[in-house]
């Protein structure tokens, strides 16, 4: 299968550009490296030019600008009114110090980062205009190699390959463990968010959103992937990317266009298993008829491991086409006001077992709809804990040309509990192993197949 | 009323129970010498869980001020003095009681004038065949209103105590009253405990003290003198608007269309219908996030979506729906905000305005703040309320102000809370184009 950046694996951009800290640590410049040409024999690193005096002038106020809308968009929309006990009013000025001394976009971007990691919090990022896709001529922007990487064992490891793909063509196979991307080491990668003290459930999670995100870069050039193999012998390959072929979803505002995977089966024996990678409204019709085509004898899975979420009113319209009466999927806190993600029943819709997967990479609007589900007893959910990165958020485009990520509620569940930090805990935790990918063998979705047969032969037949 | 209560009361059937029930409460003589009472009570409304504590003042002829405080509401005075009436509620303002208003009050709410004058109250009566009703075998008289209700009134045949009311209520189920815990005092027989059961909820009024003929001070039934001056200074602000907005009391539709940009770089296109007597239909589409559309067709209120699917509007959010797009929205302002309360000047984009709260009855509503000069409208602090679905405080701002055919509208609305932002441009207004009614029909596909 293919992958792509999902709005998790941006949030930790800084990372890749040896820029500011994780959004979760307390230090913020403390992994802070900036980035330099190599200087070798053949080819010198050249010294740093001074800029055109006319340039300067136009990238200080271009760059003061971009500054202020950062600070001043999070100083007025932040939830919470406290910041979290942060003080706001001093990281401006502590930041604000050191703007003088930024000297292009990328400088920008880390101070900006690391200003934002005061937060601690998920779904707040700079993401680059021109790693974005707006339009169909910037898709060439996206280029991928066909590994689906995921945590498994504190290992940033292979979960799937897409057939035919460079990954795929270099020997690639699920269950192999990524050491490095483009030189860049995970464990070495890893220590360093042991040291900034990031909380367990972020430093599970962002190396292997580092590495997914390394991989992804113009049609056409070049990656080099470390490995091991099943014995643990270590290789190296130079994958070449190349263009993702499946659908784009469509850009919301400043919000871009993502790849769309979305898979949707039932099986003879009345299972139905339903995939995607991303909440988008571009598949809603798919997965909408997909539903009514279910049966009521049937038994559902709704897999959302790797998802890393999308539009949340999308998972209120699903859950319609999934009950028989209203009830809440949780509700979103922002500073003055508050919405409740309410679902309501539509025609036709299966009421049969349903059962939802979820694992490390599942956030946002996948652990809203899990956690939702989970609480009104309307779904069994199967895998390891999710994300535990669940704030609604915005995109607004800076004067630098850049896209700005902010959050603007925190998300409670029905019963109160918060999912920022916390995650969704499974009914039934299953967790793959790496042997298990080697063989082929998903145990999570056995689990909830084996579990949804067992209901559906205890279930009253009804007419 | 000096005749005896029962002149005209032909039917020797419900002369018999009335008689009892007046000597049950006392006498005409002890009845007659009431003049001014004070009682205070407990009040408790169930299922909401509400508790607020309730004090009355009568005084004959016709003066009633009673005071309803809770911490949830504050306190809530309500005042008629013979044929005025005005009304003061805590953090919602003041405002006066229209005419029909002052009337129900003191038909309502008198020291016994149902019973002094109960053949005038109710010139037909009729007796019906007893009921039991928990056991209790009752005395059942049917008394009409002078304005056509029918109330049905159930008595102890062994006390003749009333201890059972039953009044329709307009398009709804009967209210029914229930008497009980009758202590005298002074002579006269009060039920201490009263239960309401109406619309789904049940008031139980426990009384704690009654006073009958204590000496009340004529200022407690006197309005407020400020709050009394700014009324005259707020309605004539509302009447430099309603003449600032034009009129659309000619227009049998509008429809126009808008597009709306989010701080998020969302833009939706919105086209509005609106079709006498009260039909909607709004028509939204977003890049990327597809189509909504809500809609009101008189009798049900819906919203359909590529995301959410359909459902039905009701409540709250029914009540939002048809409020944004009411056609004479702004002639009916004043009849829809009983409640106000004057805020002061302010300014605004450099414009001196002033500022007014405006409140249902029901609930605190918005501050809606008017141009000095100009009598419009240039923002309203609000809240949206989305019902279950919950609330969101907002700030709209209006501005480019252009007159077509008579009316004065704002083609440009800011929409502000701290996490979101929208920008409503109008694109074009049109109006008494024919509207098929069936546009406005829930739309389940």
């Amino acid at each position: 299968m293919w992958r792509r950046c999902g709005l998790l694996c941006a949030v930790i951009l800084a990372m890749c550009h040896g820029a500011g800290p994780l959004l979760a640590s307390g230090e913020p410049s403390a992994v802070a490296e900036p980035e330099k040409a190599p200087a070798t024999a053949n080819h010198p690193a050249a010294p740093p030019q001074p800029m055109d005096p006319a340039a300067a002038v136009q990238w200080a106020k271009v760059r003061e600008a971009t500054f202020l809308t950062v600070w001043n968009t999070v100083d007025k929309s932040y939830f919470d009114p406290d910041f979290g006990g942060v003080d706001w009013q001093a990281v401006k000025v502590k930041y604000l110090a050191r703007l003088g001394a930024v000297k292009d976009k990328p400088a920008l971007r880390r101070l900006l980062w690391s200003m934002l990691g005061e937060l601690k919090r998920t779904h707040f990022a700079i993401l680059p205009r021109e790693a974005a896709v707006f339009e169909a001529k910037d898709r060439g922007k996206a280029g991928v190699v066909g590994l689906d990487l995921a945590p498994v064992g504190g290992q940033v490891t292979v979960a799937g390959v897409t057939a035919g793909s460079p990954a795929d063509k270099a020997g690639l196979k699920p269950g192999m463990i990524i050491t490095a991307v483009d030189g860049h080491s995970l464990s070495q990668f890893a220590e360093e968010l042991t040291k900034l003290k990031v909380p367990e459930l972020r430093r599970r999670l962002y190396p292997t959103g580092v590495a997914q995100r390394r991989l992804q870069g113009p049609v056409g050039s070049k990656v080099k992937v470390d490995y091991d193999d099943a014995r643990g012998t270590g290789h190296t390959v130079e994958l070449t990317r190349v263009m993702f072929t499946g659908r784009w979803s469509k850009p919301i505002g400043s919000f871009p266009s993502e790849p769309v995977e979305c898979s949707l089966k039932r099986g003879q024996d009345g299972l139905a298993v339903m995939r995607f990678n991303v909440f988008t409204p571009l598949i809603m019709r798919d997965l909408r008829s997909f539903l009514l085509s279910l049966q009521p004898e049937d038994g559902l899975v709704i897999d959302l491991r790797g998802n890393p979420g999308g539009v949340t009113l999308m998972a209120s319209g699903l859950c319609g086409w999934l009950t028989a009466q209203e009830f809440s999927l949780g509700t979103e806190h922002l500073r003055m006001g508050l919405n409740r993600f309410i679902v309501y029943q539509q025609e036709g819709a299966f009421l049969g077992p349903v059962a939802v997967l979820i694992d490390h990479r599942s956030a946002s609007t996948s652990e809203i709809m899990a956690a939702g589900l989970q609480e009104a007893g309307r779904a069994r959910v199967f895998g390891v804990s999710s994300a535990g990165a669940a704030l609604p958020s915005q995109f607004k485009k800076l004067p630098d040309g850049d896209i700005l990520q902010y959050a603007i509620a925190d998300v409670t569940t029905p019963q109160g509990m918060v999912l920022e930090g916390r995650g969704v805990t499974p009914d039934q935790i299953v967790a793959a192993t790496r042997a298990d990918l080697r063989a082929g063998r998903d145990p999570v979705l056995v689990a909830a197949k084996t579990w949804l047969n067992q209901v559906r032969t205890e279930m009253p037949v009804t007419q | 009323m000096s005749q005896p209560p029962l002149a005209t009361v032909k039917d020797p059937a419900v002369r018999e129970v009335l008689a009892h029930y007046l000597q049950a409460l006392g006498g005409v003589g002890i009845l007659r010498g009431e003049h001014s009472a004070v009682e205070r009570a407990n009040v408790s409304i169930d299922p909401y869980g509400v508790e607020m504590n309730a004090v009355a003042y009568m005084q004959e002829p016709e003066k009633i001020r009673t005071e309803v405080s809770s911490t949830k509401t504050g306190k809530r005075v309500t005042v008629v003095n013979g044929t005025k009436g005005w009304r003061d509620f805590e953090h919602m303002g003041f405002g006066w009681l229209s005419a029909s208003e002052v009337a129900t009050t003191l038909r309502d709410q008198s020291l016994h004038g149902d019973d002094l004058g109960l053949a005038w109250n109710f010139p037909k009566q009729a007796r019906l065949p007893d009921e039991t009703i928990a056991g209790d075998t009752l005395q059942v008289l049917a008394l009409t209103r002078r304005d056509g209700v029918r109330e049905k009134w159930y008595f102890d045949p062994k006390s003749g105590r009333c201890v059972r009311r039953e009044v329709p209520e307009a398009g709804q189920s009967s209210s029914v009253m229930t008497f009980a815990d009758f202590r005298t005092v002074q002579g006269v027989v009060i039920p201490y405990m009263t239960t309401i059961k109406q619309q789904g909820m049940t008031i139980t009024l426990l009384d704690q003290s009654v006073e009958l003929n204590p000496k009340l001070d004529d200022a407690l039934f006197d309005p407020p003198k400020e709050e009394a001056a700014h009324s005259v200074a707020i309605e004539n602000v509302l009447d430099r608007y309603v003449a600032a907005w034009g009129t659309t009391k000619h227009r049998t539709s509008v429809t126009k269309m808008a597009v709306l940009n989010q701080g998020s770089g969302v833009q939706t296109l919105s086209v509005v219908y609106q079709k006498r007597p009260g039909e909607v239909l709004v028509e939204r589409t977003s890049s990327g996030l597809g189509k909504t559309t809500l809609g009101f067709d008189g009798k049900t209120g819906w919203e359909s979506s590529d995301l959410r699917g359909y459902r039905g509007l009701r409540g709250a959010e029914l009540a939002q729906l048809k409020s944004a797009y009411e056609l004479d929205g702004p002639a009916r302002m004043q009849w829809k905000y009983p409640l106000r309360q004057w805020l002061g000047e302010r300014d605004v984009d450099g414009h001196k305005a002033v500022a007014v709260k405006l409140s249902t009855t029901q609930a605190p509503g918005g501050t809606y703040v008017f141009g000095q000069k100009t009598g419009r409208l240039l923002e309203i602090i609000g809240v949206i309320n989305n019902g279950a679905q919950g609330y969101l405080p907002v700030t709209s701002r209006f501005s480019d102000f252009r007159t077509q055919d008579g009316v004065t509208m704002p083609f440009k609305t800011t929409i502000t809370n701290p996490a979101v932002q929208v920008i409503v441009t109008v694109q074009s207004v049109k109006y008494d184009q024919p509207l098929d009614d069936a546009m406005f029909a829930p739309r389940k596909g």
